[in-house]
């Protein structure tokens, strides 16, 4: 049974197709996360995932079942805009969304208190929430994401509005959820964290699937066609060289390949051309920031392109 | 628990912890007090004048007042102006009436004093010239001359009697439930509005989203709403019967009428008809907008409809089944308080009170279908109004 299973879902507002056919699963205790850049339909899907919105068509069974109310206090979501009772304690607050998903109300103080401490909170468990700052917003607002210690954690930039060391915590607290048989699906543009952390990853883009599959395996396929070179001479412009990137960490050249090229046939051109001297060349695991790029980039080349045809 | 309970007590609790629910709730029993001890004192200062004045002389140039007939012993007779004028000025008495010679033509009367003479002393004195017109008459003729009709007050169908003393409550008790009514409609629905703004400017809405049923939620809302503006309304009724016990002439005039159950039941079927409704429309209205501003100005329209009744009471008092009252008491809006102001005054046909009970009911079914959607899909927008003609051609695609 998939933690999450959803199948040619879509769903369009007026002319624009926010999700168009979508399918993907999420597998029980992984960490799964969701990639696109913005407007790319992430945030339809997690609230047509969580019942707030309805698709158009397809179906989206959650735990098992289609949703349900049962199933929804299985789920545990923190939305990208957050916000809490500014006017409430932190744990009035907290108790009072733990009891709104079946909690009862003592049982959800004492776990709310119980996590502040965790999150290093517990001293202003009883300050009102606009007292607190950002940062300490955003980790309550985590605390009631998980008071009701949900099976699928639904979580939409986790990590933004962060310090580094509230990154740590909240990431200790993702992998406590893991270790605890737990789903967890985030949607982020936190790359790094997705590499880190992740199992498996889903990139969107315009509403559609781009990217599917666990990250290793994705690394690995764009590693295929990608190559750090560092050489001297004109050679950027060689047949089969799709994309030239600099690589700050590497500092070297990050080179994103055709398909029909293959990295031997790149050192080939390089070292039959006379005037070209290469220092370097290596494969590359491009980072998931490259592959961002070079799948969203692409399709905004594309574009322009077909805007210049048009024209 | 049911969720739309939990909805409901938390509503309730932290509403009542407002600082400006409880201003409200004890600031307004207190103007109340403030209000009727005013008038009481009023009313006490002006007997006290009356004492102050000490005793009246009077002079009877018409010879109208005969001698042998009890006076009050405040009045003093004096045989002519001069000596009554001497008298007031030595300080014996407090003023002096004049009786011209031609008063029983021309009923000229004239009254002098050094200081303003009270109403209670003309009145007093009036009674005591009447007295002695009508002596020589049988008494129960001079009663009834004094007071030729003692009137009592019946409803068209003959249900609520009010004699004369309490007439005035007749027409009040109509406008008091009617504006209790409004009341509590426009404080608990303006709560409501602004409680669902502030969830959607502070984005707990979809949080809450993924733990309740918009509709639920709506009607917790409406349900602890509601307790609050009932615990409100029952805190100042209270106080209100307490300061009404310190005044028995209040207490008198409110005992003499009588309501019949049916008329409870209707007003309280009414009343909570007329609260879901606005409670829900504010809601709905609250979660389209696109700030608690815009969402102000729209309810205070709408909730004006809510008072347009008590606006043309007169036409009700003239003829509670006329054109307009009927026509306020169907319209779904107006209802509850219109139809409340009809059947305290008389009878309403029945199918009126049927069919308008059925609209009204009607309508709250169709505000809280779509207020539960605007929940749904106007709270996701923050910051942006949702448009009348989304709201009906997305609810209806959803459904179908």
């Amino acid at each position: 049974m998939n933690a999450l299973s959803v199948a040619n879902v879509t769903k369009a507002f007026g002319e624009m197709r926010a999700v168009d056919d979508l399918s993907f699963e999420v597998r029980p205790g992984e960490i799964f996360a969701m990639l696109g850049p913005n407007g790319a339909g992430k945030t339809t899907t997690l609230r047509m995932v969580l019942d707030i919105l309805r698709p158009d068509s397809g179906q989206i069974e959650v735990l098992g079942s289609p949703i349900s109310p049962a199933a929804k206090d299985r789920i545990g979501y923190l939305p990208e805009e957050r916000g809490l009772y500014t006017n409430l304690s932190v744990v009035e607050c907290l108790a009072y969304l733990g009891t709104l998903k079946g909690m009862k109300s003592r049982t959800a103080r004492t776990r709310a208190l119980e996590l502040l401490g965790r999150v290093e909170l517990a001293e202003h468990a009883h300050k009102k929430v606009r007292e607190l700052s950002r940062g300490m917003q955003q980790k309550a607002q985590f605390v009631a994401t998980i008071l009701h210690n949900p099976d699928l954690v639904i979580v939409d930039e986790p990590f933004s509005g962060l310090d580094p060391v509230n990154t740590l915590l909240v990431k200790e607290l993702m992998y406590e959820l893991k270790q605890q048989g737990k789903t967890v699906i985030m949607s982020t543009h936190a790359m790094r964290q997705v590499e880190e952390m992740a199992d498996r990853l889903l990139m969107i883009d315009q509403g559609r699937r781009v990217l599917y599959g666990p990250v290793e395996e994705i690394r690995r396929q764009y590693a295929a066609h990608a190559v750090y070179v560092h050489a001297e001479g004109e050679w950027a412009s060689l047949p089969g060289i799709k994309r030239v990137a600099f690589d700050e960490r590497e500092k070297a050249s990050l080179v994103f390949l055709n398909e029909a090229t293959s990295a031997d046939d790149l050192l080939r051109s390089l070292v039959q051309q006379p005037s070209i001297h290469v220092r370097r060349f290596e494969m590359a695991l491009p980072s998931l920031d490259d592959i961002f790029i070079e799948v969203v980039g692409n399709r905004e080349s594309v574009i322009s392109n077909d805007q210049d045809k048009a024209q | 628990m049911k969720r739309y309970i939990v909805v409901a007590r938390h509503e309730l609790v932290t509403h009542s912890r407002r600082k400006s629910f409880l201003f409200m709730l004890i600031v307004f029993p207190l103007l109340m007090a403030g209000l009727s001890w005013l008038s009481g004192y009023v009313a006490v200062r002006q007997e006290e004048e009356t004492g102050t004045l000490g005793q009246v002389g009077y002079v009877d140039l018409a010879g109208v007042l005969k001698p042998g007939l009890a006076r009050p012993p405040e009045f003093q007779p004096y045989p002519d102006v001069a000596s009554a004028a001497t008298a007031l000025t030595g300080g014996q008495i407090g003023a002096y009436f004049v009786l011209a010679a031609d008063y029983l033509t021309s009923g000229r009367v004239d009254a002098y004093s050094h200081k303003a003479i009270p109403g209670g002393i003309e009145n007093q004195f009036e009674e005591f010239i009447r007295a002695n017109l009508l002596a020589g008459r049988t008494p129960e003729v001079a009663a009834r001359l004094q007071e030729p009709a003692n009137v009592t007050l019946a409803t068209l169908d003959g249900r609520r009697t009010v004699n004369e003393e309490s007439a005035m409550a007749l027409i009040l008790t109509p406008l008091l439930f009617a504006l209790l009514l409004s009341l509590s409609i426009g404080m608990t629905s303006g709560y409501m509005m602004q409680n669902v703004v502030e969830e959607k400017e502070t984005r707990m809405v979809e949080m809450m989203m993924t733990s309740i049923q918009p509709v639920e939620l709506l009607w917790g809302k409406i349900i602890g709403l509601g307790a609050l503006g009932l615990l409100q309304i029952g805190c100042w009724l209270a106080a209100a019967l307490i300061i009404v016990s310190w005044r028995p002439d209040v207490r008198q005039m409110l005992e003499a009428i009588s309501l019949p159950a049916d008329l409870l039941a209707l007003a309280v079927l009414y009343t909570l008809l007329g609260y879901v409704l606005y409670g829900s429309l504010l809601a709905g209205i609250g979660a389209s907008s696109s700030s608690l501003q815009e969402a102000q100005s729209i309810a205070g329209i709408v909730t004006f409809v809510a008072i347009v009744p008590l606006l043309v009471l007169p036409t009700f008092l003239e003829n509670p089944n006329g054109e307009w009252p009927t026509f306020l008491s169907l319209l779904p809006l107006t209802a509850s308080t219109a139809m409340v102001i009809r059947l305290a005054l008389g009878q309403v046909p029945a199918w009126q009170v049927a069919l308008s009970v059925g609209l009204l009911g009607g309508s709250v079914a169709a505000v809280v279908w779509l207020a539960a959607w605007a929940f749904r899909v106007g709270l996701l927008l923050t910051g942006q109004r949702l448009p009348a003609r989304a709201i009906f051609r997305r609810r209806i695609m959803e459904r179908g």
